[in-house]
């Protein structure tokens, strides 16, 4: 129980360890390739993602693998309806 | 919405919110713990200090619920609304100086990491009134954790709407495992009705909002429902003109949505009701500057094009319209996101 | 009075509220601030009135007497001037500081005149010091030494097999380090500190509110120590042995025949 518990948090740590260095590549260079309209953001904004980016960094990183693109719109009945629903 | 990124968009609006917010904090927080310590001179002010911020943090999570539905009931509540992710965040920072408290004070200074003892010291899964309640309040955290770290708009357009708003909609499983974290923790052993009814006041309160704003959504959606195609099969009858105030909407549904009749300077046209931002009501707004203004937090499209003037991208789905005899008649079929439809002219087919 | 002109619209970018919306904005933060005011004085008056063990934080005092490490450390000091009934020494019973027992702090003093430093805890007639480490030094020995059989033999009293429901909780921070230190929102800490050494204790409430406070031993009159972390802040069954040395109750059970009792509402009786 107690090693379980221990394996469970040491992998948790890891996972938030490698999501704050991340976190700096990510907010130093990586952000103004996932959104433009990051781009020239001050360093207050940057600060505040900061958690987030830390633990949502797998997202991001597959974001910023994946290339600048525009972020997905959420569909309902008229978007879909319409046909030119974007993306 | 915005070109680049700011920190916190703070005007004068928001400056007010969070200062009222934050006398409301000092407020409770100094009663609680100030009467707390006259009245229960036993307590020591860890106790006070952990019971303070975990009952500072829940007050807030209900009335950051009950925001919501109050809005729906009436508009005039609106205001409260459009700076509720403060709200959020606070709520949040309370529920982790709660916890932080909590687990010092619970599990550190022993013979295990204080997290591994937060996960092993009590096994009880099976029972009620021994339940590992700490666990409960830990998966709450974590959920208001992810909710405040991703309030920024930033993540809103990165996450992607759908996912965003999932992720938000998840406050409510947050809001359960504290009504069951406190229930089968504190509640346990402070057995003073006074407490069980007040928590269960919250809940009732949460509960009946949420019931009540909503059968007020179908039945406003069942009245608004149309199906009576006009002569071609083609335009569908909505209302008249003069069911619509000037520079405001109508909201009925149609192809399987709400959409927003608007009437302004002598010309009607229609957009679909969600608003891009947060699904916002845009029926529930009005004309401002000569933009579709949403009620929530402000966005602005044009009538015609439901597109947000430049630099703003945001754009919604427009209908075809036409005024015949006084009676407003819409295409049901949906133009792409942005798309300009000539508005319908009111004068030139006045009835009378 | 309340004019609300259905055509205003609140746009929270803009700089004011239109004046309707204003008004109604007061009333209803007004109103959020009573509903503030009256949860917090509801909440206070709500929770129970916690008795009050007392920890004395910060005050360090020295202490000098006999140390016997096994089975509960406890620091045995005579009573000045004592007749009569009352027994000739008090008992102070020794936690380290933290969530952790002193058995390896004071292990190598057993049986030995010490002099030590620490902090009061004491509640319902029983005392306890959480002493500083490496406060504690040898002195030398006096007749307490050399007396102690006879007199412990001739404080002993025996109460016979009884079957006791109560809870068990951690010694220190029931007595006073914690408030409240028992019941379930405290059995996670409780489980620590018995974990980590802190002797565990039996706390019986009786119908007059009145409460018993025993320690717990095995039936060979070891503590029993993690044997009974499961069970911690729980209504618990115990048939065994009391015994009473000085003041201090004793009950002698195999921790295995523990029993859960029903959830009775004894914590209401306070
Ligand atoms: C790791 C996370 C958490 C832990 C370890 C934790 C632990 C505790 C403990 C030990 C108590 C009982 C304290 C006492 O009265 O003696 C408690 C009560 C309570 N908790 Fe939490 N909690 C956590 C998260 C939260 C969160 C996020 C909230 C609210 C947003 C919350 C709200 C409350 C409330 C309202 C009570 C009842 C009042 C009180 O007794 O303090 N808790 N919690
Ligand atoms: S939902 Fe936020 S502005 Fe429309």
């Amino acid at each position: 129980m107690i090693t379980f518990a221990k394996w469970k948090l040491a992998i948790f740590g890891i996972y938030l360890v490698i999501g704050a260095v991340f976190a700096v590549v990510f907010l130093a260079i990586g952000i103004a390739r996932v959104d433009p309209a990051a781009k020239g953001s001050p360093i207050g904004f940057r600060l505040l993602i900061f958690p987030g980016v830390v633990a949502l960094w797998p997202y991001l990183l597959s974001r910023w693998i994946g290339g600048e693109h525009a972020p997905r719109t959420e569909r309902n009945s008229h978007r879909d309806g319409s046909g030119g629903a974007d993306q | 919405m915005s070109l680049t990124y700011g920190a916190i968009g703070w005007n004068r609006q928001k400056k007010i919110y969070d200062l009222v917010l934050a006398c409301g904090i000092v407020l409770y927080l100094s009663l609680f713990i100030g009467l707390g310590a006259w009245l229960n001179p036993g307590a020591t002010v860890e106790t006070l200090l952990i019971r303070g911020f975990g009952t500072c943090a829940l007050l807030l999570l209900h009335i950051v619920l009950i925001i919501g539905p109050l809005c729906r009931i009436d508009a005039r509540f609106l205001p409260l609304l459009y700076n509720r992710r403060h709200l959020g965040v606070t709520t949040f920072i309370m529920g982790l100086a709660h916890a932080g408290l909590a687990i010092f004070q619970f599990h550190a200074l022993g013979d295990l990491n204080p997290f591994v003892s937060l996960l092993v010291s009590n096994t009880r899964f099976f029972s009620l009134p021994d339940f590992p309640f700490q666990q409960l309040g830990f998966g709450a955290l974590v959920i208001l954790f992810l909710m405040a770290s991703t309030s920024h708009d930033f993540w809103l357009a990165n996450l992607s709407a759908p996912v965003w708003k999932r992720l938000h909609m998840s406050v409510y499983a947050a809001y359960a495992l504290l009504i069951a974290h406190v229930t089968l923790g504190v509640l346990q052993a402070e057995t003073n009705p006074l407490l069980a009814a007040a928590l269960g006041a919250g809940l009732a309160s949460v509960i009946s909002l949420h019931l009540v704003s909503g059968s007020r959504e179908v039945r406003a959606d069942s009245h608004s429902s149309l199906s009576s195609f006009d002569g071609a099969g083609e335009f569908v009858d909505v209302c008249s003109v003069d069911e619509i105030a000037e520079k405001r909407a109508r909201i009925v549904t149609l192809a399987g949505e709400r959409v927003a009749v608007f009437k302004y300077d002598g010309k009607i046209s229609v957009l679909s009701n969600v608003c891009q931002h947060q699904n916002g009501p845009l029926g529930e707004g009005r004309i401002v500057d000569g933009c579709v203004t949403c009620p929530w937090h402000g966005f602005q499209y044009l009538p015609d094009s439901g597109a947000s003037p430049p630099p703003f991208i945001e754009r919604v789905p427009t209908f075809r319209v036409k005024v015949d005899g006084g009676r407003v008649l819409v295409n049901p079929r949906p133009l792409p996101p942005g798309t300009r439809v000539e508005p319908a002219r009111i004068d030139a087919n006045a009835s009378g | 009075m309340n004019e609300y002109k259905p055509d205003e619209f609140y746009i929270g970018y803009l700089p004011h509220t239109p004046s309707g919306v204003g008004r109604r904005l007061r009333m209803i933060v007004t109103g959020l601030l009573v509903l503030t005011v009256l949860t917090a004085v509801v909440l206070v008056l709500g929770q129970q009135r916690l008795r009050t063990g007392i920890f004395e934080f910060g005050d360090v005092r020295t202490f000098e007497g006999l140390m016997l490490a096994r089975p509960i450390p406890v620091l045995l000091v005579a009573r000045p001037g004592i007749t009569g009934k009352l027994p000739v020494h008090s008992r102070y019973f020794i936690v380290a500081p933290g969530k952790h027992g002193a058995d390896d702090l004071v292990g190598v003093f057993h049986y030995r005149q010490v002099k030590l430093k620490g902090t009061l805890v004491y509640r319902d007639g029983i005392t306890m010091i959480e002493v500083v480490p490496d406060s504690i030094e040898a002195m030398p020995s006096n007749e307490t030494r050399a007396q102690l059989p006879s007199i412990v033999a001739r404080e002993r009293r025996l109460h016979g097999e009884q079957v006791l429901t109560g809870e068990i909780v951690d010694s220190k921070c029931y007595l006073g380090v914690m408030s409240p230190g028992e019941a379930k929102p405290h059995r996670d800490c409780a489980v620590r500190c018995i974990s980590g050494g802190v002797p565990p204790m039996f706390v019986v409430r009786h119908q007059n509110g009145e409460r018993t406070l025993l320690w717990l031993m095995d039936r060979d009159g070891a503590s029993v120590g993690n044997a009974v972390l499961d069970l911690v802040a729980e209504p618990v069954e115990i048939t065994g042995e009391v015994r009473q040395e000085g003041d201090e109750l004793f009950l002698r059970s195999d921790p295995k025949t523990y029993r859960r009792a029903p959830q009775i509402s004894q914590h209401k009786e306070r």
